[in-house]
């Protein structure tokens, strides 16, 4: 595949924004992410966005944010599921070569709705809706399948969210920007056992927005490109019960296309840092795994080892993660912007010296049926 | 230039107004497995998904991939859903041409479906106008199309009449006669359509889609994979797709400007600078009768103001010198998140030789074309004999 640039980037500051619209978050993404690269929209190819119409309560919901994107008579295409999947998607089209760049957008406002029930209708209507399956009960019964198979302590999730939040406490985008202790965490509310209040992801409106570049485009520019070094997608069983659920299927094998095109061998050793998509502190440890950082069962070790916090061998979630904002829809695409801002050589100040590659993780799906993945480098 | 990209399969189910024998998930598999048969591969060959409905409201599931692709028998394994409204079909097959041309995947799996018998369609397509601003006055599709054929009827009076529309409703029920997939199968009259129910003015009844149960899909290939597999692929020459926002003022429904810029974008793609010469055959998305005429207008097919000129002439019927919508259009079945691939899974048929009795002789280039939104997505596939 041709090589093909992150040029810009950006994303709202994240939270409950009772103020805003969706096109206005769109309009302030797009622009921001634009100027950040010098472009404007005139130079853009080709929009793909992702949005929920679930979400938004209405039927296609890109009927309304055509302007806002920017996609006014230009080629568009909306993709459901993660920002992640989108930028996948814009990717391709570059690499075809029939396009030079790519504007990507993605967008939610979860505060609109009751995430309870936005997860309820993912259910089939037959088997699992009538049992009131909804995310944190899926995302509880694999934390207790996987707790139990790998005899991982109820404090690890704990630890897990301990990091993000101090790593949040640094990011001026979070909506959660407070550190907490084991303490706060471990006596926190249950939501459904074993998952707490502070083991779950907030619910966030935001929105983010990624600009693209062939190598030809991308060179031209003032600011230095994150390249694509390679990306996947997978999807697994829709059941839960259909799956091993102690396991994460779908981002070992979105991982592994993504690492065979990148030549990661030892993500561990070649990757500098990720950004994964922990809805809930436990689903960090199982990544752990799933992306090849340890072995399995091994999570709640790594993490113990301090080999995944700011300073550590491979850092995960220097943002704060999903447990610090949880724009669904944006969460995945939030995390690339926050790999390139990483990785990219801009003179700006969330450049961390000697990292040169990052993966993004984005997640769907109940119990993480979906995953996507995209590797950067600086 | 981009590498060659094929179709060198297709599927599709009966097309019905209720599968009660099968649910969402199954009539997806049934398309996608006939699809692999028509290509002679197995769900194992397959290295990708692309999947495409319209709005999930219509069947009340969120994120319905994540239910309804593992059916394929490729799940773990990548899936995307595209989801664009009424273009989605084509749209989906769009995406699975790029990731083809992209060089990431080889072999892909394109399917698109609705099953409208599980909600109301005039609801969820109510459900796409802004909350705040257009929903008091939605009243779902055919009130909108209805306002474009009075904007369209009216420019070009006298020369395209309410009978000019009954025309083409009368041609497509026939070409249907010859399609098994289609749900409408039934030889009609002028006077039927002129005298059938109003609906919104002018459509009348017979002016309008069905609602329909089904699914398409269609197998995407590289050059490798198609010239082992298929004796005459339908290579994708020209691909164009554009939006329109719908709140700019001087929207002309009658030439949908989004329809022009994606035609002339696929024909620069494909070298056809005539295209009402250099086509063989056309499928265009006439979710109601006089649309068939305005596509025709907007894809350069006739000019401006002669589609009433075209349907008379007898030049689009299916013995003429560009037959359109062969398959009996949407006016004979109408999934809606299926009906634009639908349009591109008849063009390739016509390509490659495999469109049974409503075949067309000698079809060297054939041409698919959906719309969307509020009249405001248009798509056009250009698939050829030859790279």
């Amino acid at each position: 595949m041709i090589d093909v640039g992150v040029v810009g980037w950006a994303q709202t500051q994240h939270g409950t924004l009772e103020r805003e619209t969706h096109q206005s978050l769109i309009y302030r993404v797009v622009n921001e992410a634009l100027s950040s690269c010098g472009m404007s929209i005139h130079d853009i190819d080709v929009v793909i966005d992702a949005g929920s119409d679930f979400l938004d309560g209405r039927g296609i919901s890109t009927c309304i944010t055509v302007d806002a994107m920017g996609a006014h008579f230009k080629e568009e295409s909306k993709i459901a599921g993660d920002g992640l999947l989108a930028a996948i998607y814009a990717y391709m089209r570059i690499a075809s070569g029939l396009f030079d760049t790519a504007l990507v957008v993605a967008y939610g406002k979860s505060s609109e709705s009751s995430p309870r029930v936005q997860s309820l209708l993912m259910t089939d209507p037959f088997y699992l809706r009538p049992m009131g399956l909804d995310a944190t009960a899926a995302a509880a019964l694999q934390a207790r399948a996987y707790m139990h198979h790998y005899g991982v302590s109820e404090e690890a999730p704990a630890r897990v969210a301990v990091k993000n939040r101090a790593a949040g406490a640094t990011n001026i985008n979070a909506q959660l920007s407070s550190e907490v202790t084991l303490d706060q965490v471990m006596e926190s509310r249950p939501l459904v056992s074993p998952i707490r209040e502070l083991e779950a992801a907030p619910v966030t409106d935001g929105a983010c927005a990624v600009v693209m570049a062939g190598e030809e485009v991308a060179k031209s520019l003032k600011v230095r490109p994150a390249w694509i070094a390679g990306s996947g997608h997978a999807m697994d069983a829709f059941s839960p019960g259909a799956r091993e659920i102690h396991k994460l299927r779908s981002a070992a094998l979105a991982a592994a296309a993504a690492y065979k095109q990148a030549g990661v061998t030892d993500p561990s050793a070649d990757l500098d840092l990720l950004e994964v998509t922990e809805s809930f502190a436990h689903q960090e440890l199982m990544l752990y795994e799933a992306l090849g950082l340890c072995e399995e069962g091994e999570g709640e070790k790594l993490l113990i080892s301090g080999a995944t916090a700011l300073g550590g061998r491979v850092p995960v979630n220097l943002s704060g993660g999903a447990l610090c904002a949880n724009p669904v829809v944006a969460t995945g695409l939030v995390r690339l912007a926050e790999a390139c801002a990483r990785v990219a050589d801009r003179g700006e100040g969330d450049r961390i010296d000697g990292m040169s590659k990052a993966m993004a993780h984005a997640a769907g799906g109940l119990a993480m049926q979906t995953a996507a993945c995209m590797i950067v480098q600086g | 230039m981009t590498r060659p990209v094929a179709v060198i399969g297709t599927g599709q189910t009966k097309y019905v107004s209720r599968r009660d024998d099968k649910n969402v998930p199954e009539i997806v598999r049934e398309a996608g497995l006939r699809a692999l048969a028509d290509a002679g591969l197995k769900p194992s060959d397959v290295d990708a998904v692309v999947i495409g409905s319209a709005p999930e409201i219509f069947e009340g599931v969120n994120y319905p991939e994540d239910w309804i692709a593992p059916a394929l028998g490729m799940c773990p394994g990548p899936v995307m859903r595209v989801h664009t409204g009424g273009t989605v079909g084509a749209a989906t097959g769009i995406a699975g041409f790029y990731h083809v041309a992209s060089g990431a995947y080889d072999t892909v799996l394109a399917v698109a479906y609705q099953k409208l018998s599980d909600g109301v369609p005039q609801y969820g397509l109510s459900a796409c106008y802004d909350p705040l601003w257009d929903r008091d006055f939605a009243c779902g599709a055919p009130a909108l199309v209805g306002l474009q054929s009075r904007q369209y009827l009216d420019r070009h009076a006298p020369a395209v009449t309410e009978e000019h529309g009954a025309m083409v409703a009368v041609k497509n029920r026939r070409n249907a006669l010859l399609n098994p997939y289609a749900q409408i199968r039934r030889e009609i009259t002028v006077a039927d359509v002129m005298s059938s129910p109003p609906v919104a003015e002018p459509l009348k009844l017979l002016d309008c889609c069905p609602t329909s149960d089904g699914a398409a899909a269609m197998v995407i290939a590289s050059e490798q994979t198609a010239r082992k597999k298929c004796p005459r692929p339908a290579w994708f020459s020209g691909v164009g797709t554009c939006s329109e926002s719908p709140y700019v003022p001087h929207v002309d429904m009658a030439y949908p400007e989004s329809c022009v810029r994606a035609a002339q974008q696929a024909y620069q793609m494909a070298w056809i600078y005539e295209p009402a010469r250099e086509l063989d055959v056309a499928e265009v998305y006439e979710a109601f009768s006089f649309q068939e005429l305005i596509w025709c207008e907007a894809l350069g097919l006739c000019r401006p103001g002669e589609g009433g000129k075209l349907i008379e002439s007898g030049r689009s019927d299916l013995d003429g010198a560009l037959p359109v919508n062969t398959s009996g259009g949407v006016l004979s079945s109408n999934p809606i998140g299926a009906s634009a691939m639908i349009r591109q899974v008849e063009a390739a048929m016509q390509v490659m030789g495999r469109a049974g009795e409503h075949q067309v002789d000698g079809v060297h280039r054939a041409l698919a074309h959906s719309w969307g939104g509020a009249i405001q997505f248009s798509t056009v596939t250009i698939f050829s004999d030859e790279i």
